[in-house]
């Protein structure tokens, strides 16, 4: 059997090798006929040293461009992760999402979300938030990086990064408009402006959005009876960017407001929750300005961030019988990341740098409560702030040599004023010539405990950070001039995992248990002029300290999809997501024999598709359908509602409009 | 039973996806490849003082090959006007001869500010890849745009060498100085 396998896979492998032969020629005939403009927007196929993004060079990283985010009508950012390999979702259909990397389920706090490389996850509960408040209009594209990345970027990089690139004043200049409405009062307003003047050297850009959706009906037997026909569902979010540049200084500005209901957060029949009234409002302000010096082997980036994220005061968290529940938890950081890069001759290139960062972050909510169901609360009280310090200091050097192997090593030091000291490494080595390259990956990542961690309930004073290791083998091959494949496995191993721990009439946060995830990550992708095309799969077996499948993670998933440009005015695509059967978080009581059990999701299978029209030279439209069999699944559930049911078929139509 | 339904549905999307791909053209490329079609097209824009046409079209590469072939492939296919392009590799400042584009290997920007005094280059666009070359003395300099290659103008230096950018040339740089 194991003979016929390998016997298989030698004959891929050359058959392979030959059709790579003639590629050279062939891209250079496809370059040559493309024209100047069609070269503007070639792809890079393998990024010359000088270009990459040396941060993420020891990673596996899918990138989607604000093109695809056009032709497939992303509205979210779980939208736009659902066709990359690897990814899994819990969507409480309520103030927040949650996302899911290579097997892990969370609350959202083993990712990073990133603008233009500056963080967005919540200061306080170290999450971020999905949905729809991020101003995918105005993203040139998003970088997702795969497997922990402490070493570089510190804590809660356990799973991956996501990074969203805004679209820069040099190459989007002008006016664009777009404005789109559909199903379930879903519309969205966005526009933006750029302006660039080369010969002196500066310009600036300023886009907006306003978003707002009705989400899923979970009233009575679409919600499995768990709210009535009155229950709020909804989403309203503001977002702005504002960048620029002048010579060598560049700025950047993003707010995001998030308004949405909470009422999906718990079942309102035969409890004393109400299903109307919630508003969750949560606002977060980012800032960041930054000084490029580059000599022809040194780069030097000193960068001043300011991050704001704050549950406002006009937050009703939850409406009971006899009352309102009015929270506030604002949270800020300010920090300064002196980053360089150094590359003393072709074959080495070193990354270093320091930051500090100074934060302020609500102990707690500051909480009003009102005497009765109807009755709005005071302004909450503004709650005791706690103060961290941190220093970091990481280093990362990629060494080339015997021309197609590179080593890259990396090593992070972090000293927080409240969880202490921490050294994170990371070691890779990459095999590339031609048309294949395989790297070996070993990272170490931390989740560190909030500060109120440690003293709330009973207190725990020896609560560790919670760490990862993961070692990871990514093979990829270019078949032809336009088909790439690449299989990647990996295994990552989670320990003094944060859980609550009970103890007599109280509990507190405690390190407890482990968990192993053995993955395999299949992909292909074909990328043509006029058509491109993916298929992923994706396995994952997460078992815990007992060997037992850890809930909400599916041990298969895949995607596929194609878009196809049949000549300049017509463009039209399918997509498909599986999500396997996956078992839920919490226990329901058996009907037949009494036991506590895990309810299982059942698998699905969801079909979305657009065409799009170009109408002129600056106007065009889409059409978007999404869940087009309107196929009936769910998803998972941390809490009492045992599951939420998830889109139905929908319909929403989107204008743009561009002048330069 | 439903996996099974998945299963052939999925694989059932994967040959129409497999058949459909044979449909169009590509635009991708290495680095290298991606410049060297923009050098190639870049004749088609720019207007030398002295416009010889029996005389081969030069080209030199100093310092690197990572150019020379895909540019050499170029000359094989291609003409420049009516007239065959000659692509040439040297190593060293001192075999430097009159051409048409000077293409800059990274090992030889230090170089930049001599081979622009160079009274044998004084009627040739130099073109660089590097960071702040443009200032240094290229006349083209290549820059990355949110990972895609564009490039950027140095008109002024053109314009010492009566080299004539068309319009459109300059309206497609991402810079012009």
């Amino acid at each position: 059997m194991r003979i016929s396998w390998i016997r298989t896979f030698a004959s891929v492998t050359l058959l392979l090798l030959a059709i790579s032969t003639n590629a050279q020629n062939a891209e250079l005939d496809a370059l040559l006929n493309a024209g100047i403009e069609g070269l503007l927007d070639a792809e890079i196929v393998s990024a010359s040293k000088s270009k990459q993004q040396i941060k993420d060079v020891a990673a596996t990283v899918q990138v989607v461009t604000q093109k695809e985010i056009k032709e497939r009508g992303y509205q979210t950012i779980e939208d736009l992760l659902s066709d990359l390999p690897g990814f899994q979702f819990r969507n409480i259909q309520g103030f927040n999402s949650y996302v899911f990397q290579r097997g892990i389920a969370n609350q959202n706090n083993l990712i990073l979300v990133m603008i233009d490389g500056v963080q967005v996850n919540e200061l306080n509960s170290g999450g971020f938030y999905g949905g729809g408040q991020y101003l995918l209009s105005n993203i040139a594209q998003v970088e997702i990086v795969y497997g922990p990345a402490s070493a570089l970027y510190g804590t809660n990089a356990i799973s991956g990064i996501i990074n969203l690139i805004t679209r820069k004043e040099t190459d989007s200049q002008g006016v664009n408009l777009s404005s789109s409405f559909g199903s379930f009062n879903n519309y969205t307003l966005a526009g933006g402006y750029g302006y660039n003047n080369a010969n002196k050297d500066y310009g600036f850009r300023v886009a907006g959005q306003y978003f707002s959706t009705q989400k899923t009906p979970l009233t009575n037997d679409d919600g499995d009876n768990n709210w009535d026909e009155n229950l709020e569902n909804f989403e309203h979010d503001v977002a702005c960017d504002f960048s620029g540049h002048y010579k060598q200084f560049s700025f950047g500005l993003n707010v995001q407001d998030k308004r949405a209901s909470r009422a999906t957060n718990y079942r309102s029949t035969g409890t004393h929750y109400l299903d109307q009234g919630t508003l969750w409002n949560i606002r977060f302000i980012n800032g960041q300005i930054q000084y490029n010096y580059a000599t022809e082997k040194y780069l030097f980036n000193p960068r001043l961030y300011y991050r704001n994220s704050s549950v406002r005061n006009n937050t009703i968290a939850y409406i009971t019988d006899t009352s309102q529940a009015r929270y506030f938890r604002p949270g800020n950081l300010i920090g300064i990341d002196l980053v360089n890069q150094y590359q003393p001759f072709k074959q080495l290139s070193i990354i270093g740098g320091i930051t500090f960062e100074n934060e302020n972050l609500a102990k707690d909510y500051g909480i009003s409560l009102s005497g009765s169901a109807n009755e709005k609360p005071a302004e909450p009280p503004q709650p005791s702030m706690m103060n961290n310090n941190l220093i970091s200091v990481y280093f990362q050097s990629d060494l080339n040599f015997l021309k197609y192997i590179t080593l890259t090593a990396g090593l992070r030091y972090d000293n927080s004023s409240y969880y202490g000291e921490i050294l994170t490494p990371r070691l890779s080595l990459a095999f590339s010539k031609g048309k294949f390259s395989s790297r070996l990956h070993y990272n170490e990542a931390f989740r560190a405990p909030k500060p109120w961690d440690f003293t709330a309930g009973a207190g725990n004073e020896e609560l560790k950070p919670e760490k990862i290791k993961s070692a990871e083998w990514i093979n990829s091959f270019t078949f032809s001039d336009f088909i790439y494949g690449s299989v990647t496995l990996y295994r990552n191993y989670l320990e003094n995992i944060i859980s609550t721990q009970v103890a007599g009439d109280t509990w507190y946060w405690g390190n407890s248990g482990e968990m192993t995830t053995n993955g395999l990550e299949l992909g292909v992708r074909i990328r043509k002029q006029d058509f491109t095309s993916w298929i992923n799969y994706t396995y994952n077996y997460s078992v815990d300290g007992s060997e037992v499948l850890v809930p909400e993670i599916s041990k298969h998933t895949a995607n596929a999809g194609f878009h196809y440009y049949l000549g300049e005015s017509l463009n039209f695509g399918l997509r498909a997501n599986y999500t396997g059967e996956r078992k839920n978080a919490s226990l329901t009581q058996s009907s037949n024999t009494n036991e506590q059990l895990f309810p299982v999701i059942d698998p699905s299978l969801i079909i979305h598709g657009s065409i799009g029209f170009t109408l002129s030279r600056t106007l065009d439209c889409s059409l978007y359908f999404n869940n087009i069999l309107d196929t009936k699944y769910y998803h998972t559930s941390n809490r009492p509602p045992d599951r939420y049911r998830q889109q139905e078929r929908s319909v929403r139509i989107e204008l743009r409009y561009k002048l330069r | 039973m439903l996996h099974l339904k998945y299963i052939r549905n999925f694989f059932t999307v994967i040959c129409f996806l497999l058949s459909a791909s044979q449909m169009a053209a590509q635009v991708k490329g290495t680095p290298e490849n991606i410049m060297s079609s923009f050098i190639y097209n870049f004749t088609a824009y720019l207007t030398w003082p002295v416009e010889e046409t029996k005389a081969p079209f030069k080209i030199i590469v100093l310092g690197s090959n990572e150019f020379f072939q895909p540019l050499n492939y170029i000359a094989g296919v291609k003409m420049v006007k009516g007239r065959k392009i000659e692509v040439k590799l040297i190593t060293k400042e001192s075999e430097i001869e009159p051409c048409h584009i000077l293409v800059v290997s990274e090992d030889f920007q230090k170089s930049l500010l001599t081979l622009n005094d160079n009274e044998l280059l004084h009627e040739t666009v130099i073109i660089t890849n590097c960071l702040g070359c443009l200032t240094k003395g290229a006349s083209i300099n290549f820059v990355s745009v949110n990972e895609k290659i564009h490039f950027e103008i140095n008109k002024k230096a053109l314009d010492i060498k009566s080299i004539k950018a068309s319009s459109q040339l300059l309206k497609l740089a991402v810079k012009v100085i």
